[in-house]
């Protein structure tokens, strides 16, 4: 009877997996006719280079004229447009060529005796074993000749503004440099497009102020508005009073990360706004997605949602740290000028506002190292910094470092520290201490810590009251040093975390789990402790709290079971023995 | 064979003693290694002196500050301390490229060189060394040499006005020998030969300028003088020379001119050419137009009766022909050329060809009535030109009007009326001819039509 049922099971699983296997391979055929029957879009037929780059108006300049020019031909202004369109083609097709490590499609931008140069330039480079990154980020151009005849033009780049990074062939020696070059430039129409004919480095160019490269009005007045919040010795300070940071990095629960701004809710940020008042917190810490506001062409819609929430926080006497290029991991070269073109469209249009303590400008730039190479980011880092700086001179800039390590790394970039800890608590005291002491007299702020209450079947759960220990055990040492405060990650329990963001389940489970407010809106009881007055003395963990958790409930029961078995199976085989 | 074989045996033996005992002192010297590297591995560090790879705390550069272009670089880099080994990264960004180059330094002193391949390009080249953090900068310029053979001028327009108020431009980039534009500041020497009368000197028309170069290039205009003719052009600059350009002076706008024609009075026969041809045709300075010029003439009789006629000049002068209307008037013939319009030239056509009476006749044949007209004489009393349109108007008996037009052949014309297209009753037949005319009425009888 037993058997046949055995058998009817057996049967049954066959036939729904070969149900299965049949509905996978129609799906699998069809997936293909439809491949082979739909044609390739049309447009993709045109590889078409627009004729002169969309952001030219952002990455050239053009002077006055120079004086030999007023006597002849007026510069058309298409002319003029098709020139500086060419001149930074040209460049970009120089970085093209280094990338590909052979001269690329050169003679579309250059005509000879350019052209051979820039050929012999690129071979040599690449045949010595050396990798050339080259991106050209801005350009300073004033006219100084345009033939009559309409053939030729003469012009100085006064700031061509380079950014280069080379490597060797093991990848032991990388350097990044940014420098800004003075280059006499002739260009001739030839077949009816323009292109470099002569090019000669003149000398070094101005300082890297980048304010040469701006074409966005910044404020330059010098005193900052009282409102803001600045930085004195080791401390921040707010209207002449000391600030110290209890704050919170901020999600909202139904729509965290890449989410959260494409389904911007006004009313939730006025009610988490209100929950983090309530918390008796005085700052929060939000995250521009880089590509969420439109990356290189940052959208008004994205920047009205942004002043709303610092106008909520203002209101509540919040501050905020806004941590920008968020999911921008990829910093080629190649992909600075758009990164200018970001802060150019969002930073001037908040730059006034109150509500806004620092930028912070970017989170954990050293989980970029790996792919990027440190000497890479650490460029990169002082190239936002700066543009930052110029664009919004009084708000204060820091970087959120995953450890505090790495945040000893670029003290003179930042107006005060910022560190992330996630380790254990034996190690906090002095790795902070430390951090303080190459902070070269800086402000020093815990950025984020954290511990999730994620409890399940897998290991490494920790409960409610665990969270809450950890908490006050490090809160407790970091009061024992001058720092400048602290922010806790996260407010809320995240009812679903993007799977863009993490893929793992117990990652994702992990994640969901890290708020202080439960899911169902409740407390959990580390929200008494990040309160900035909160005592910090809890009643000690149950000694047998660690093995009350279901993974180690789970791994005894296992246990047990096997023991149990394992007697049964000895005790069998020895009366059979006997 | 079978001799050998213990000796062979005893061989093999001795052979397989022989491994085993190898294989046994293998063994024992493996053995050996590693108590011996056990021994080493437990006996304390050794306190020998090792070199220290100590980090680099500055840098120096030396190099020239000017280097001619071409000429092989070294550059020396000096290493504080000069025990440290540290990798020197070196990088020269110059005019074309970024070239890294890495070193070791030996006693204190990495040593960098860049061929001629790497210094041949002119320019400030901004040149690092660097090692870790620490990094330090210095700039040698590289200056290009004298300016060598060929200088290719850009020459535009190619073609100018004469009289001065027009210019082509000439610009150049002297370069050396290794394609950079020479230094700012090289005098560039243009020369044009002017176009001059053909009895003037030509080193009247020799015009010499020199202009520095300036932004890699040097440039300059040439005015047009009153001459028209080649403009020739040539450009030097130290030890370089320029192949000859070309420059097109053409005449100015020509003056008012005449035309004239080989008759100014003719019959009206719409047959005759009349040759027109104009003056030479020349600009305020005497500058004759050049061939192909083009021009329009436009010949006049009345508002609804206007003729254009396009031709070329050739010599300076118009030559084109006009056929004479086939009715009598006068026609006003005016020329332009890019809006100088000549005087107004005047040919009267006369009454003609025919000119006196036109007697007609007919006559009856079988296939119908033959009209014959002539002769048709002219004023001399000559005939006609053969082909001139003779115009035949009849009218049936119905009072329809046709006209038929016939060729005048030897002086006289003739028409057939076909039999099967007459009716019964008078016809009258009018023939003109130019001024001469003619007339003719016979009755028609269809059914009685004998021949």
């Amino acid at each position: 009877m037993i058997k046949t049922r055995l058998k009817v099971i057996i049967a049954l699983s066959l036939l729904i997996g070969a149900l299965l296997m049949a509905l996978g391979a129609v799906a699998g055929i069809g997936q293909l006719l439809l491949y082979f029957s739909s044609g390739a879009d049309p447009a993709t037929i045109f590889q078409s280079v627009p004729p002169v780059p969309v952001d030219l108006k952002d990455r050239v300049t053009w002077l006055p004229d120079g004086p030999t020019v007023a006597a002849g031909r007026a510069l058309e202004p298409y002319v003029r447009e098709r020139v500086a369109g060419a001149y930074l083609y040209g460049w970009a097709q120089w970085g093209i060529s280094y990338d590909l490590k052979q001269p690329y499609n050169l003679k579309t931008y250059f005509t000879r005796p350019a052209l051979d140069a820039v050929t012999q330039a690129v071979t040599a480079t690449v045949a010595a074993g050396w990798q050339v990154r080259q991106s050209n980020l801005h350009h300073t151009l004033e006219l100084a000749f345009y033939a009559d005849d309409g053939s030729l033009v003469a012009f100085t780049d006064h700031n061509a503004h380079l950014v280069q990074q080379v490597i060797n062939a093991d990848d032991s020696l990388v350097e990044v440099r940014e420098s800004t070059n003075v280059y006499d430039v002739v260009m001739r129409l030839d077949d009816g497009e323009w292109r470099i004919r002569d090019l000669v480095r003149r000398s070094d160019g101005p300082p890297l102020t980048t304010a040469a490269d701006l074409t966005t009005t910044v404020d330059v007045t010098t005193s900052p508005p009282v409102d803001f919040v600045q930085v004195q010795g080791t401390q921040l300070v707010l209207a002449g009073q000391p600030f110290t940071i209890a704050g919170i990095n901020y999600y909202p629960q139904a729509s965290p990360w890449t989410e959260f701004w494409p389904e911007y809710q006004t009313g939730q940020t006025i009610a988490d706004l209100d929950l983090i008042h309530q918390l008796g917190l005085n700052t929060v810490r939000i995250f521009i997605s880089y590509q969420d506001f439109g990356a290189d062409q940052v959208q008004h819609t994205e920047i009205a949602k942004l002043r709303h929430f610092l106008d909520q926080a203002h209101a509540r006497q919040i501050k905020v740290i806004v941590t920008i290029f968020d999911h921008h991991t990829d910093h080629h070269v190649s992909t600075w000028a758009a990164d200018g073109r970001h802060l150019a469209g969002l930073i001037p249009r908040v730059a006034d506002h109150p509500a806004i303590l620092a930028w912070d400008i970017k989170n954990e730039p050293d989980r970029d190292y790996g792919f990027n190479t440190q000497p890479l980011v650490d460029r990169w880092l002082r190239y936002v910094a700066r543009t930052v700086r110029t664009y919004d001179p009084h708000h204060l800039i820091t970087i959120g470092w995953s450890r505090p390590e790495a945040a000893a790394g670029l003290i003179d970039l930042v107006d005060f520290v910022s560190f992330h800890y996630f380790e254990e608590l034996a190690d906090y005291s002095p790795r902070l201490e430390k951090l303080i002491a190459a902070a070269d007299g800086k402000p020093v702020v815990l950025q984020e810590f954290v511990m999730s209450t994620w409890n399940s079947f897998w290991p490494h759960g920790h409960t409610e009251l665990e969270q809450a220990h950890y908490y006050a055990n490090l809160l407790r040492q970091h009061r024992q040093y001058p720092t400048a405060g602290y922010m806790v990650w996260t407010l809320h329990d995240f009812d679903h975390v993007p799977l863009a963001e993490f893929s793992t389940p117990w990652q994702r489970a992990t994640q969901a789990n890290m708020g202080l407010r439960r899911g169902d809106g409740t407390w959990k009881p580390a929200a008494a402790i990040i309160q900035p007055a909160a005592t910090l003395d809890l009643p000690p963990l149950s000694p047998w709290n660690r093995w009350t958790k279901p993974f180690w409930l789970m791994v005894m029961t296992i246990g047990g079971l096997g023991l149990i078995g394992g007697g049964l199976f000895w005790h069998r085989r020895v009366a059979m023995v006997r | 064979m079978s001799a050998a074989a213990p000796q062979l045996s005893h061989t093999a033996l001795s052979r397989t003693a022989a491994r085993h005992l190898a294989l046994t002192k293998l063994t024992r010297c493996k053995v050996c290694l590693l108590l011996a590297l056990v021994l080493l591995a437990c006996t304390p560090q050794s306190t020998a002196p090792t070199i220290v790879n100590e980090p680099v705390r500055a840098l120096r550069i030396e190099a020239p500050s000017l280097l001619q272009a071409g000429t092989p670089l070294t550059i020396l880099v000096h290493v504080t301390p000069a025990t440290a080994t540290n990798t020197v990264l070196l990088t020269a960004q110059g005019t074309f490229g970024f070239l890294p180059q890495g070193q070791q330094p030996v006693a204190g002193v990495a040593r960098f060189s860049l061929k001629q391949l790497h210094t041949r390009f002119a320019g400030a080249v901004q040149v690092r060394a660097s090692s870790g953090a620490i990094a330090v900068d210095t700039t040698v310029v590289i200056t290009p040499g004298p300016a060598v053979d060929p200088i290719l001028p850009q020459v535009g327009p190619r073609a100018i006005v004469a009289g001065g108020e027009q210019w082509t431009m000439v610009v150049a980039t002297p370069r050396d020998a290794l394609d950079n534009p020479v230094v700012a500041e090289t005098p560039v020497t243009f020369r044009a030969q002017h176009p001059v009368a053909p009895t003037a000197a030509p080193a009247t028309g020799v015009e010499t300028i020199v202009v520095p170069t300036q932004h890699l290039i040097a440039w300059t205009r040439i005015h047009s003088r009153n001459d028209a003719g080649p403009l020739r052009i040539a450009v030097n600059a130290g030890f370089g020379h320029s192949p000859e350009r070309v420059v097109i002076v053409t005449p100015a706008l020509p003056v008012p001119f005449q035309l004239l024609a080989d008759k100014t009075i003719a019959p009206a026969d719409g047959r005759q050419l009349i040759q027109i041809s104009s003056s030479q045709i020349r600009d305020r300075f005497g500058n004759v137009l050049p061939d192909g010029t083009s021009t329009l003439l436009l010949a006049t009789m009345t508002a609804q009766d206007q003729r254009a006629l396009p031709a070329i000049t050739i010599d300076g002068r118009i030559y084109t022909t006009i056929q004479a209307p086939s009715q009598p008037g006068v026609m006003q013939i005016q020329g332009w050329i890019a809006g100088v319009t000549s005087e107004p030239l005047t040919i009267t056509f006369g009454a003609g060809p025919a000119v006196q009476p036109i007697e007609v006749v007919t006559k009856k044949i079988a296939e119908g009535m033959q009209v014959i007209a002539g002769p048709l004489v002219g004023d001399l009393g000559q005939f006609i030109p053969d082909g001139a349109d003779v115009t035949f108007t009849i009218t049936a008996p119905d009072g329809q009007v046709e006209e038929v037009i016939a060729p005048a052949d030897y002086g006289y014309a003739q028409l057939l009326l076909r039999r099967g297209a007459l009716v019964d009753g008078e016809y009258q037949i009018t023939v003109t001819a130019g001024t001469g005319q003619g007339a003719i009425a016979f009755p028609v009888t269809v059914a009685a039509w004998s021949p």
